[in-house]
């Protein structure tokens, strides 16, 4: 047999990342889940041993907060966090390259061009220029390991936050990582200096004009740096690409030359100068926003880029093409799909799982008519079809805020409901409950507490009673905290019970003042699948109504082979057993099926 | 056949939630690194939970640069849902065959068409020499375990590959549990050996007779109280400024008769018509229950 021993391992960019991040000897690995980042701290909390702290933090602004103090106080730390995450971060991301390191700390930031899993697309490499830290952009799992490793170095040498920045497609996407011997950093201690830690305005002043001082160097050593690469093959097109959009040039166009930029900040001016002289027509191969080639443009260098290549989505290697054709730098290959027309397929947009317990609240909502400002979530898919109860979706938290202004501009005619997660809740709608008690708003804010944050998975939060590695933990009890911020109308409900959530959701909506309802079934997939007993549709019964179909659950469909209506049919192995489209069945035809 | 150790292809693996996608295309990916090649895997992770797609792209060869596979340059589709077969479709090379297996998973969205009954999903199988569609979670069943269908799909698919079947052991038994390490290799032989059977057949749909409805209501016995607002499962009635029912969009009407039959001023009347009115449902279906 054929087959070489096994020198590689196969990895996830994140998992290589976490690999990279353990091998540099962190000794702190915190951050909040987000698509696509999340894999990083749960396979750093399989892979690291105990003396490593690997938790979740609140949020990211409290993640960033926690690196920070980790790093100043000697500990190599990693940060972990999906591209918006670090919106939430933003405050402590702009000042902590003034206040320092002293061990190295490095910021995962997984962008999600194309929108995969995510309310928009933002280019990251934005937010690393603006706070002035060094970016490190891999492209594929193996600099994913080894990136990281040389950010924790250049983390400490510069003593500044250092950024790694991915996409979809090289967190999610797995290749061969050769792995090198681990640092064993030496023990740094935490020596008190007030006066570079300390952000008063007199210290903030220095520290601006150390950081200023270091932007030079820094420039200086990213033009030498090994991981920005000229490649020099064909001199008739030069192109310059970083990330994934660097593999996708070398596999459309693989004679061209190619300047592979691994440091986004800062950019090698004289390498790229270099480059453009060596070639007769330059041009930027990125995803998402013109970040390299509005640079570039701005030293003068005539380049092109976004003429060819879609600012929106994410790039692919037809779009590469597509783009380079258009340029006039590659020849059409006339490779053509295979020439048959094929069948239609269908969409297949996520749904609430079987048994969700976040359905029932959204056919009570709209039922009610409120307007409902809606978070983010699996709760979001409230705002599909055939649910269609969201008004407004915006940003983390945001479902609270919105209802307050709409409740301070006046709103009267139906009620205003804020509809969030117990992990968002957490994570950032309670200053807006806070606002909401303090000006004594007229707002329902309905909390989907299913015990988890599933949308990215089924992580644990502060009112879990554990974290990614700890059990045992204190539980904060939503109820309680909101009492505490001065709710006086709380009241927790079972969305199972359709009837009660009804009654629930009429009384808060009517109650004049801030209320709150908390839903309090668990999640059915995380963090363990639920089943109970199965029903079944009566097909004598059921006269085709359609009734159930409306509440979106994936175990009811139709049963096809009925001769002349379309009557549900329930998909024994999908059915949780939740009763809910049971209860409002009004010819009753649905029934539990024998216990097996 | 190729020498294995410098054959580059680009597969897609493409299934729904919870079926083993990623896992089979972490297989792939394995056994291709075991002969020393270079493999880059595309997952879709994200929304897979909640029931979409899911899909792996796996590239191997000498020398692989991204992940993604490019338009008319995809070789193998191995699918574990039909309707996720037929996605991938478009970017199958001239020579690129699919083996598919001919489970149907039929998600909500198919199923919007009330009025009319129509399924919207590819529920024939396409005849067509290079896509072999076979009953994988039969094999699986008869492996042990209706889980295993996409291993029994890697098993078919090995068979066009120039990888040993030791590799193609090895790998499964790297990535699966070690308890569904047994199970999982009897389907993927059970796959292997897998020749041909006859074309698949598909579930019979029954063709709804078309039908008439009409929908009146006598206005001055609404008092507005909104019930059949929140039962129609259509969500066709709505509140006017007078504080009285009306239809919006009446075409979407089923004939379901749920608010007739709720109102409680009985204000409103639904007549359908219908070639098989008595089979529909006839009188019995309007009385109160
Ligand atoms: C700022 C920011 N951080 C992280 C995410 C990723 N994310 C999407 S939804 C979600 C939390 C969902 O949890 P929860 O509110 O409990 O709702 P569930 O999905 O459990 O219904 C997270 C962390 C995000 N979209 N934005
Ligand atoms: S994962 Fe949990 S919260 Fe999300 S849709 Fe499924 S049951 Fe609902
Ligand atoms: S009981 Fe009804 S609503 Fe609940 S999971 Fe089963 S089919 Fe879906």
């Amino acid at each position: 047999m054929a087959t070489a021993t096994k020198t590689r391992a196969l990895l996830l960019g994140n998992e290589a990342i976490a690999l990279g991040a353990l091998h540099a000897g962190i000794r702190v690995a915190t951050g909040y889940p987000g698509t696509p980042s999340t894999e990083t701290l749960e396979y750093l909390a399989k892979i690291a041993p105990p003396s490593v702290a690997v938790e979740w933090a609140i949020n990211e602004k409290v993640a960033l907060d926690e690196g920070v103090g980790a790093a100043l106080v000697g500990a190599r730390t990693l940060v972990t966090m999906k591209h918006v995450g670090l919106n939430v971060a933003m405050d402590a991301w702009m000042t902590s390259p003034l206040v320092g390191v002293n061990a190295g700390l490095v910021l995962l930031v997984a962008d999600d061009p194309g929108m995969h899993s995510s309310q928009n697309e933002q280019d990251s490499r934005y937010l690393g220029r603006f706070a002035g830290v060094p970016i490190f952009e891999p492209t594929d799992s193996q600099e994913c390991y080894s990136f990281v490793r040389a950010a924790f170095l250049a983390s400490e040498r510069w003593d500044s936050p250092v950024m790694v920045r991915t996409t979809t497609r090289i967190s999610h996407s797995r290749s061969p990582v050769h792995t090198e011997e681990p640092d064993a950093p030496e023990r740094r201690s935490f020596r008190r200096n007030p006066g570079k830690y300390v952000m008063l305005p007199a210290n903030a002043r220095s520290g601006r004009l150390r950081f200023l001082e270091r932007l030079p160097q820094m420039a200086e050593w990213a033009e030498n740096h090994p991981f920005n690469q000229e490649e020099l093959r064909s001199t008739a097109v030069g192109v310059i690409a970083g990330g994934a959009a660097y593999q996708y040039v070398r596999d459309v166009m693989p004679e061209a030359s190619v300047l592979k930029l691994g440091i986004a900040h800062p950019m090698p001016e004289a390498k790229i100068r270099a480059f453009a002289g060596k070639v007769d027509r330059l041009l930027v191969v990125e995803e998402s926003e013109p970040y390299l080639e509005d640079q570039i443009r701005n030293l003068g260098i005539p380049v092109q880029g976004k003429a060819w290549f879609p600012r929106a989505g994410e790039l692919s290697p037809q779009l590469v093409r597509q783009g380079l054709v258009r340029a006039g730098v590659l020849a059409p290959d006339g490779l053509e799909p295979s020439p048959e027309e094929w069948p239609e397929t269908v969409a297949r947009p996520p749904v609430l799982c079987a048994g969700c317990p976040h359905a029932t609240p959204f056919l009570v909502l709209r039922e009610i008519g409120a307007y409902v400002n809606g978070d983010i979530g699996c709760y979001t898919l409230g705002a599909a079809p055939p649910l269609l109860a969201m008004d407004t979706c915006l940003s983390m938290g945001s479902s609270v805020g919105l209802a307050v202004g709409m409740a301070k501009a006046g709103v009267r005619d139906q009620p205003i409901v804020a509809a969030i997660g117990d992990s968002t809740f957490l994570h950032g709608g309670i200053p807006g409950l806070i606002d909401a008690v303090w000006n004594d708003l007229d707002i329902t804010v309905l909390i989907l507490d299913n015990g988890t944050t599933a949308m990215t998975g089924g992580q644990p939060h502060p009112g879990t009673g554990h974290n990614l590695r700890a059990g045992d933990l204190p539980r904060l009890d939503i109820a309680q905290l909101c009492r505490t911020i001065g709710v006086r109308s709380v009241v927790v409900v079972d969305p199972y019970d359709v009837g009660a959530t009804h009654r629930a959701l009429l009384a808060a909506t009517r109650y004049r003042g801030v209320s709150v309802a908390i839903t309090n079934r668990p999640c059915v997939q995380a963090p363990v699948k639920l089943f109970g007993r199965s029903y079944a549709v009566n097909a004598e019964r059921c006269d085709g109504c359609q009734l159930c179909m409306n509440l979106g659950c994936p175990a009811l469909g139709w049963n096809l082979t009925h001769p002349d209506r379309r009557i549900a049919r329930i998909d024994r192995d999908q059915c949780t057993g939740c009763t809910v489209c049971a209860q409002i069945c009004p010819q009753s035809a649905i029934v539990p099926t024998a216990a097996d | 056949m190729n020498d294995p150790a410098q054959m580059s292809a680009n597969l897609v693996v493409a299934g729904v939630g919870g079926q083993g996608v990623v896992l089979a295309g972490n297989i792939i990916s394995e056994v291709t690194l075991a002969y020393g090649l270079d493999v880059k895997k595309a997952e879709v992770h994200g929304m897979s939970q909640r029931g979409g797609s899911v899909s792996a792209q796996v590239r191997f060869g000498p020398e692989v640069h991204g992940v993604l596979v490019e338009k008319g340059r995809l070789d193998w589709i191995v699918a574990f849902e039909w309707a996720e077969a037929l996605r991938w479709l478009p970017l199958l090379g001239s020579h690129g065959s699919v083996f598919a297996s001919t489970e149907q998973v039929i998600p909500p969205v198919s199923l919007r068409d009330r009025v009319e009954g129509k399924v919207r999903y590819p529920l024939e199988f396409t005849q067509h020499p290079r896509i072999r569609a076979f009953d994988a979670s039969g094999l699986a069943r008869q492996a042990g375990n209706v889980k295993t269908a996409g291993v029994a799909l890697l098993g078919a698919l090995s068979s066009a590959l120039p990888f040993s079947v030791e590799a193609w052991h090895q790998a499964i038994k790297e990535w699966v549990p070690a308890k569904a390490v047994e199970v999982n290799l009897r389907a993927f032989d059970l796959g292997r050996q897998w020749q041909s059977a006859p074309p698949p057949r598909p579930v019979p749909v029954s063709e709804l007779v078309p039908r008439q409805v009409w929908l009146s209501l006598e206005e001055s016995w609404c008092k507005g109280c909104g019930i059949c607002v929140n039962v129609c499962p259509e969500r066709i009635w709505r509140l006017n400024e007078r504080n009285v029912v009306e239809v919006q969009e009446v075409e979407r009407c089923t004939g379901c008769g749920l608010c007739e039959k709720l109102c409680p001023d009985l204000a409103i009347d639904v007549v359908v018509e219908s070639a098989s009115a008595a089979a529909w449902g006839g009188a019995k279906l309007w009385q109160p229950n």
